[in-house]
């Protein structure tokens, strides 16, 4: 059970070990924090794949819960074409990955950030076409090539792609798109914030690990917590920080 | 105690507990458009110290 792990500093590359595998819904109804409640963990020998993961998780929303998440945002771990096509196919769930720097670009991409046309005019996502599945890209800047392009009197300045053509630049949400990079940078970053919560201050990294099945419970019991901390915090919100006793006070320079 | 506490403990009960608490939690998200989830995996080390090699320590002979 040796797994990899992304590199940080003072860490090695390998660890014997365990993952804990977590689908964590963004709780938009508390509004004054960023609040995630975890909506189905699996614990499993560091060195089973990420990936594995993904649609079952998925499916065990479905069928307990009665629900499934709109969109799922994840990282390299996660991506894979045929089960992001499933998902967005058969359950109508937008799994929204980074691109891996050696995928094969298609040729209306100059980078995986950019589509242009074939003159290289930059095109922008409007939007997916639900009923047609069809996303529509066009050009939107001020001062475009096109005032100056030969081909403009036939040009339609409108094009559509299958998301099925790739699955990460169209997909649901295209990877450019202001959308897809809003969810990767922004969205994506506060994962971190949570496993610290609960490996820093619920002290999962401190128990005393030594088979899968104790694995399992403790890391389910730090879902539970997790979650009982979040319907306290939405059902009775407290506006007042209660280490503000405890921080540092501004000093007040007066230099000249 | 704890011991106890988690022989007893059944992993499908805990999944149904977190269910529980899980229900009104989504049913609050009904009002948006959209519902945003992330995935992710934490590292959990295994408890192998006890296995690490020691090197035993230098003693002085008793013998003259």
């Amino acid at each position: 059970m040796i797994g990899g792990r992304s590199r940080k500093d003072g860490y090695s590359r390998y660890f014997v070990g365990y993952k804990k595998h977590t689908l964590r819904l963004w709780l938009r109804q508390h509004a004054p924090k960023v609040l995630l409640a975890p909506l189905i963990s699996w614990t499993a020998p560091a060195n089973r794949d990420d990936a594995v993961f993904l649609e079952p998780s998925v499916h065990y929303c479905a069928r307990h819960l009665e629900w499934t998440p709109d969109i799922i945002v994840g990282d390299l771990g996660y991506l894979g074409l045929a089960a992001q096509r499933r998902l967005r196919e058969g359950m109508h769930v937008a799994l929204v990955t980074k691109f891996r720097s050696d995928m094969i670009l298609p040729d209306a991409f100059d980078d995986p950030f950019n589509l242009t046309c074939e003159q290289g005019q930059v095109l922008h996502w409007l939007g997916l076409h639900e009923v047609d599945q069809l996303h529509w890209f066009a050009v939107t800047d001020q001062n475009p090539l096109c005032n100056w392009c030969w081909q403009r009197s036939s040009c339609p300045q409108e094009f559509s792609f299958k998301p099925r053509d790739h699955e990460i630049l169209y997909g649901t949400y295209p990877f450019g798109s202001r959308v897809g990079q809003q969810l990767l940078r922004q969205a994506r970053s506060w994962i971190e914030a949570t496993q610290s919560y609960e490996k820093n201050q619920l002290g999962l990294n401190q128990f005393f690990l030594n088979s899968l099945r104790l694995t399992w419970i403790v890391c389910l019991l730090a879902d539970t917590i997790a979650l009982l901390r979040a319907k306290a915090m939405i059902m009775d919100p407290k506006n007042s920080d209660l280490l503000e006793p405890m921080r540092p006070e501004q000093m007040h320079f007066v230099l000249f | 105690m704890l011991h106890e506490f988690r022989q007893q403990l059944d992993l499908t009960k805990l999944r149904c507990v977190n269910e529980y608490l899980l229900r009104p939690l989504i049913e609050g998200t009904a009002g948006f458009a959209k519902t945003v989830a992330l995935i992710d995996s934490t590292d959990l080390p295994a408890a192998t110290n006890a296995y690490k090699k020691i090197r035993l320590a230098n003693t002085v002979r008793s013998g003259r």
